[in-house]
Order: structure tokens, then sequence, then C-alpha cells
């Protein structure tokens, strides 16, 4: 097993040049919202022009320059090509970004394969691609970054010596404070990392000290992901080549697709975020309507409610023969997630482990589409140990309510302003204590869902039962 | 019967509440049989376990919560004197590896020495449970498949905490779940920090000390609530009813573990027998009762080589009286009155 790992420099470059061919064959630079050079056409490169550049300096080397902005959605469009050629070659393709594409090639001649699927790129896209082969994802990586639009291949059992000498500013894994630290102690290549004694770097380092360790000695051997093409669970139903037009039966049709997919998703503990849904009509003719889903599903009536919700927006206006339903982009509800009320991907662990997360995405976002894409709304929110711990609803409340409990103490019905809600069921119920030098204060608070539909937390304290706050 | 299997005593530093000798006096108040005691990477408060538990008519149960090189926690523990001998091996493998202050066992030390322990899948730090917690059940099989391997299935015990934290509930189904889908048994535990609800206050005071954070400060190592105590047996029947295949199979674990460490009297016999004629007793003083025995004993209390018992210290711990310049240091001992 070999992990390739491709790399096209002007990615961005060849997606603005299909939006506008006019520029093809002046020199571009793609600057980001900071106004710094991301990318560079070869003609641009030749005049000086490099990555990391501010616009004016790279103005000022070459007075024809054009500069536009990096089109990230464009540079996805164009990648894909890329990663169609690549899934012909095998099934483990895994996109990082536009630009650089990891590849799991299995079996012989990997390095002549590897060439020729770097030349077919190369016919497709134009411009240099580098290649580089090695035993993981971080060796590939480096090799491939020392390519000059040919293939570099580290041999198994040879991953030390190649990344030697490789500096740590290059190394885009590890963090930029930390390279500083390394560096003050006199640490500069990844060769320097693997002369240290291990028990110093876990000492000085702790977690890091590790990573360190595996980076210098080839990376975690994480096999390369099947990203693409992405999968997705697909469920046809067809009514026996009749026309049909009756709302119901249409209807009866999506439930048992959405069933179907759900109980595929539910068997991986997957969800899906994205819903097509297609009919036939009797031309044999097609019409789709793709939805990207606020929120991960994987439940049979919440599938069920987005294909109707799609078909309605159709409006197919004629008889149909069959409908199909696929759910695409799965994944275990992972990655960068910003609903806050979904109970299976945000509420996922603690509150400050989802916080912490919640964070953590919102600073990839940050990173890749501007600062000002991210408003954070702490206007609305008290500050404090509540924050911590509590469940983001989207109202706050703290008002009496009146609970009706079972054999367990388990609330099954609750009644607010003469209006009254059964608890369909209990997602989720945890304790909080506080203390003071008098005495403790422990509350329990159970998270429900209602019929009508609706989702709140109610909390007990000291025998009564107060509503924490409510959302939908 | 329950038994707690998963208990943090002071010596987990920082991570325990209430002094040994007051866990093993409620666990003996509450009936139960055995109590083990596992505290952070070390086995210091071993011998003052044993001595209390003994004196309690509880059994003990050694073990310790390792710390893994990813930092995940493992809670082992000991069935016979072989698994005590390997957890002694662990241990000190573990502080070899990560240094004093931050010990770490390597995965690859874990199979060569786990013949006589039973490996309990760990807290919600540990690498199954925090896996299950993500939802990423495949990778959570896989680990524990490993540890399978290991430790066998006899040896591998899935760890459950309903700890009335968020999730706790969902991750203890699926966790008895991924059990039953290895063939392997679950077990029950609370993760004890304190003896009582009471101890919530003194236990937070210390993981806020731990932060170097004033106790107004929110943290995240902060407990959310205080159920983190030696709870009876019906009240982990409350919490763990809807199993009741893993209280049984708590005390099935509880009752594979002896007590591994001697008695004071084993370990004088054996070495009285080891040793030439007359050379035990000359090297370990005269047995309790016998009259040498005290007048031993209080010399060596003179000497400080002793802890003195509550009363002595008052008047021990002033600086000698000197009957006159240039005494002898232990005259002063000898010539000093007891000050009331």
């Amino acid at each position: 097993m070999s992990v390739a790992c491709f790399i096209v420099p002007h990615m961005g470059v060849v997606a603005a040049c299909r939006r506008r061919a006019d520029l093809a064959g002046s020199p571009l630079a793609l600057v980001d919202e900071k106004g710094r050079v991301v990318t560079v056409s070869p003609e641009a490169d030749r005049a000086g022009v490099h990555l990391g550049q501010a616009e004016t300096a790279a103005r000022s080397l070459c007075r024809d320059l054009v500069v536009v902005p990096y089109d990230r959605e464009g540079a996805d469009e164009a990648a894909r090509e890329m990663w169609d050629i690549l899934a012909v070659e095998t099934s483990y393709v895994e996109p990082s970004s536009p630009e650089v594409c990891y590849a799991e090639i299995a079996g012989l001649q990997v390095l002549e394969r590897s060439e020729v699927a770097a030349a077919a790129i190369r016919r497709q896209l134009g411009g240099p691609v580098h290649v580089g082969l090695g035993r993981t994802l971080f060796v590939a990586r480096m090799a491939a970054g020392q390519a000059r639009d040919g293939v570099v291949a580290v041999p198994s059992g040879m991953e030390g010596p190649f990344l030697a000498p490789i500096p740590l500013a290059d190394v885009e894994e590890l963090e930029g404070n930390l390279k500083d630290a390394l560096a003050r102690l006199g640490v500069k290549t990844l060769g320097d990392v693997a002369a240290v004694d291990r028990q110093d770097l876990n000492r000085r380092f702790k977690a890091n000290g590790e990573k360190l360790r595996a980076l210098a000695s080839g990376g975690p051997r994480t096999p390369v992901r099947p990203v693409w093409p992405p999968r997705f669970v697909e469920r046809r139903a067809h009514f026996d080549d009749r026309e049909v037009e009756d709302l119901l039966l249409i209807e009866e049709a999506m439930r048992r697709c959405a069933a179907s997919v759900s109980e595929t998703l539910l068997a991986g503990h997957e969800f899906c975020r994205m819903l097509t849904l297609s009919v036939r009509f009797a031309d044999n003719t097609w019409q789709a309507l793709p939805e990207r889903l606020a929120l991960p599903l994987n439940r049979p009536e919440a599938l069920y409610r987005g294909a109707i919700r799609l078909y309605k927006r159709m409006e197919p206006g004629r008889p149909i023969t069959e409908v199909r339903l696929r759910a695409a982009d799965l994944g275990p509800a992972g990655g960068v997630q910003l609903a806050l009320l979904d109970d299976n991907q945000s509420q996922r662990g603690l509150p400050h482990e989802r916080r912490r997360r919640l964070h953590k995405a919102l600073e990839t976002i940050g990173k890749r589409f501007g600062a000002a894409c991210v408003r954070h709304a702490c206007g609305f929110d008290t500050g404090g140990r509540t924050d911590l711990w509590t469940y983001p609803l989207g109202h706050r409340m703290n008002v009496p309510v009146d609970v009706v409990t079972n054999d367990a103490g388990e609330p099954v019905r609750y009644r607010l302003r003469e209006s009254s809600w059964d608890i369909t069921s209990i997602q989720n119920r945890w304790c909080e204590a506080e203390w003071d030098w008098e005495r403790m204060h422990e509350r329990t608070i159970y998270r429900v869902e209602t019929w009508p539909a609706g989702l709140c937390e109610l909390s007990k304290q000291d025998g009564s039962w107060r509503i924490a706050a409510i959302a939908d | 019967m329950f038994v707690h299997l998963h208990t943090h005593s002071p010596y987990s530093f920082l991570d325990g509440a209430t002094e040994v000798e007051r866990l093993v006096r409620r666990a003996a108040e509450l009936g139960m049989p055995a109590l083990a005691l596992t505290d952070h990477d070390n086995l210091c408060g071993m011998v003052k376990f044993t001595s209390a538990c003994r004196n309690y008519g509880v059994r003990p149960i050694l073990g310790a919560e390792v710390t893994m090189e990813d930092q995940s926690h493992l809670t082992l523990l000991a069935m016979d004197s072989t698994g005590y001998s390997n957890l002694c091996f662990l241990l000190t493998r573990t502080h070899a590896n990560g240094g004093r202050l931050n010990p770490l066992l390597p995965w690859n030390a874990l199979p060569e020495r786990a013949s006589g322990l039973v490996c309990l899948t760990g807290c919600r730090r540990g690498q199954i449970p925090s896996l299950v917690r993500r939802r990423e059940h495949g990778q959570a099989a896989e680990r524990a498949m490993e540890l399978r391997r290991i430790f066998g299935r006899s040896g591998l015990v899935v760890e459950m905490q309903d700890d009335m934290t968020p999730d706790s509930r969902r991750v203890c189904a699926d966790l008895q779940a991924l059990a039953g889908q290895l063939g392997v048994r679950a077990a029950a535990t609370n993760n004890v920090h304190h003896a009582n609800r009471d101890g919530y206050a003194t236990y937070d005071v210390l993981k806020c000390i731990q932060a170097c954070i004033p106790v107004s400060e929110p943290h995240r190592n902060r407990p959310l609530n205080a159920e983190r105590y030696l709870k009876s047996a019906a009240e982990m029947e409350e919490l763990f009813g809807w199993a009741p295949q893993v209280l049984a199979d708590t005390a099935s674990v509880a009752l594979e573990c002896g007590d591994v460490l001697p008695s004071a009297c084993d370990i004088r016999d054996g070495l009285c027998r080891v040793l030439p004629h007359g050379l035990g007793h000359r090297a370990l003083g005269p047995s309790p009762g016998h009259p040498m025995h005290r007048q031993g004993l209080r010399r060596r209390l003179l000497r400080g080589l002793l802890p003195l018992p509550d009363g002595c210290g008052r008047h021990l711990a002033q600086p000698p009286v000197r009957p006159f310049p240039g005494a002898r240091e232990d005259a002063g001992h000898r010539h000093r009155l007891p000050q009331r």
C-alpha cells in the first residue's frame, strides 16, 4: 500500500480562467480577504510574485498583474475533475483542499500509475502537478512538496532520512507557537526533532511531544478515507409503469423510501446532510431537486418531511411513474456543524466539549471564508457557569411549571400557561450541583421532546419544577 | 451485593477528597464485602488501604487507573499476587516512560504483563468510552477487540459509569451493547472521588487547586455534580436497574479479585524462615508482646524513626532541652521533661 499526494498549485488560477476567459495567459494573482497572495499563475510566478506576499508588493513586482479574489467554490468545482481522474485509479480518494488530494494506490507499478494519473490531470487542467508517494499521508505530502512537476517517491523505511532535512517551518501540521518554541531551542528541522531525547520532548511539550516524535518518524499511519466520489444511499419506488398523480400514493411511496434510507443510515450510525428527490415522468425524463439540510438527519420521519418539502417545492404538475430519494454527504455527524439544537450532532459529549468543538468549527470557518462571516451572539446570553454546562436552547426561561411524573420520577407531561404538553421522549438528563459555604444546591435537568412538537429543558430543584429553556 | 471497583483516594493527588480510612469505613457501613482502590498511576495508598480494610472486615482489591500514552485512562485490578506484580511493573514503566509528573504507559507494554490483571475500560476519559461518546462505534469495537486479545475474554470488563452527566445514560447503553457484541462482561462503577455527597465541595476545591483557578471561575475539569460518591448498593441498583446483568457481573469481577498483600506477620514469619537462626529477630526486632518490643519501640520513637501518636507530638516536636551547653543531641531527649 502506498499513499500518493497530488498537488495542483494553480487550481485557483484554473478556476478563475474558466470563469473569465480573458484572464488566460495574463499574470494573475489570487488574494484572500486579508490581501495576501494565495495562488499565482506561472506568468506571475516568473515575474517574482510569490505566495504570502501582500497585494501591493506583488503589484510593485509585476506592473501588469491582475489581482482577483480567491474563489473557493470555483476551485472546488475545478478540482472535481482531478478527483474524478483519481477515482478511476483507486477507490480511496481523499481531497484535502482544492489544491491537495490524497489517494491510496495499492498493487504493482505504483510509480508508473501515479505518473499516468498526473499526466491525465495535467492534460485536463494544465499547469504543473506535483506528486509525492510515501507510506503515510504526511510523508506523501512532504514528498509532493519536494516534487517539481514530477513524482518523488519515498521508499518504505527511508522516511527518517527523507524527512530529516525538512525545516519545521514547512510543516503545516505544527502550530506557529510550537514552531517558535522549537526554534528558540535550536530545533529547526524534523531531523533535529528525531535527535531529541523522547522523554525530554514529552516533558517539555506534553502531548505535542508525541506528535512531534511521530511526525519526525513519518507521521501517523492514518489511512486514506474513501471520501470521493461521495457515498450516498438511494431508494426508488415504482408505480408499476402506471402514471400516478394522486398525492396520497406519492406520499406513501416517499414514506417507504424514507423508511428504507433511514434504516440503512441508522444501521451504520450515519447521518446525511444532502437530500435529493427525483421523479420520473412517462416520457422517461427526470426532474430532480437537491437540498442541503440545515441539520444532519437519519430519522425516517425527518427524511419523509424533507422529501415532502422537496416535492411541493418541485411542483411537477403532471403524473409521474417513479420516485427516487437519495441521501448524500454521509458521515458520523462530525466535522463542522453549527446547528445547536440537533441532539445527534452538536449535542454530543459534555457541554464544554461541544463548546470547544463549536469554537474550533467557527475558527475553521473564519479561516476559510473570512473572519467577517462569523458573528457571535454573546449579547444574547448571560455569562458564567450556566453558559458552560447547559444546552444553548433558543429561549432561556425560568418559569414554574406543573409536571406529572411517572414511578421513576421522570416527567411525562407538563402544563404551562393553560396549555399541556405530553413528553414523547427524554433526549438527555443530567444533574448539576453548586455549593457555597452554607449548603449545596442540586438540580436535575431533563431535555425532552414534546407533543405538540417542541423541545425544552425541565429542571427539578428541591421538589419543584421549572422550565429552563425552550425551542421550536 | 455491590462492590465499587473504581475508587480514588487522596493518593490520586488532587483527585480524591476522602481519606482512605473514611472510604473503607463508609464501605463497611454500607455492608460492602469488598472495595477496590484505583488511584491515578500509583499504589501509594495500598498498605494503608489494606490495613484499614482488614480492620473493618472489607476485602481490599488493589488496582490503579493508568494513564496511557495517548492520555486515555485504563483501570487495572490485580486478581492475585502475579497480577499485583505485573501492575507494579506496569506502573514502573509508566513513570519511566513519561516521567515523574507526566506518567504515560505505552500500549505495547500491556501484552507482556497482562496476566493476573482485570482490565476495566476506564472512565469517560478512557479510550473506548470516549469513542462511544463520540458515536464512533466501529473504532470503539476495534479497540475493545484489541484489549480482549490482550486480557482475554474473562480479563476484559467494559466499565459503565452513569454519573448523571449529559449523555451518560446513552453511553452506558451503548457500552452494554458493545460488551454483548464482544462477549465480555460489563461492570457498573461510579468513579468514586468522595465518600458521600458532602465531599463534593472538597473535591471541587481540589480540582480548582489543580486547575489553578479561584472557586468562582468555571473550568471544564470541575465536577458537574455531586454524584461521584460511594453510593450504596440500592442507589446503584436504582441507576442500573435497566441492566441487572451488569450488576451481577460487577459482583463476579469483585469475587475474582483477592486480597493480594501479605500481612505483617506473614512477612515476619517468612523472613525469619529465610534468614539464619536469630538474625530475623535481630533485624526486625522482637515480635509484638515481647518485653523487648516495647523497649525497642520507645527507643525508636525517641530517635524519631517512627511516627508519633497524637499527644506525644506536642512535647516531642519542641526542641530538646539541653541540660548544659555542649551536651549531646540525644541527651536532650533523655533529660527533657514533659510539659503540660
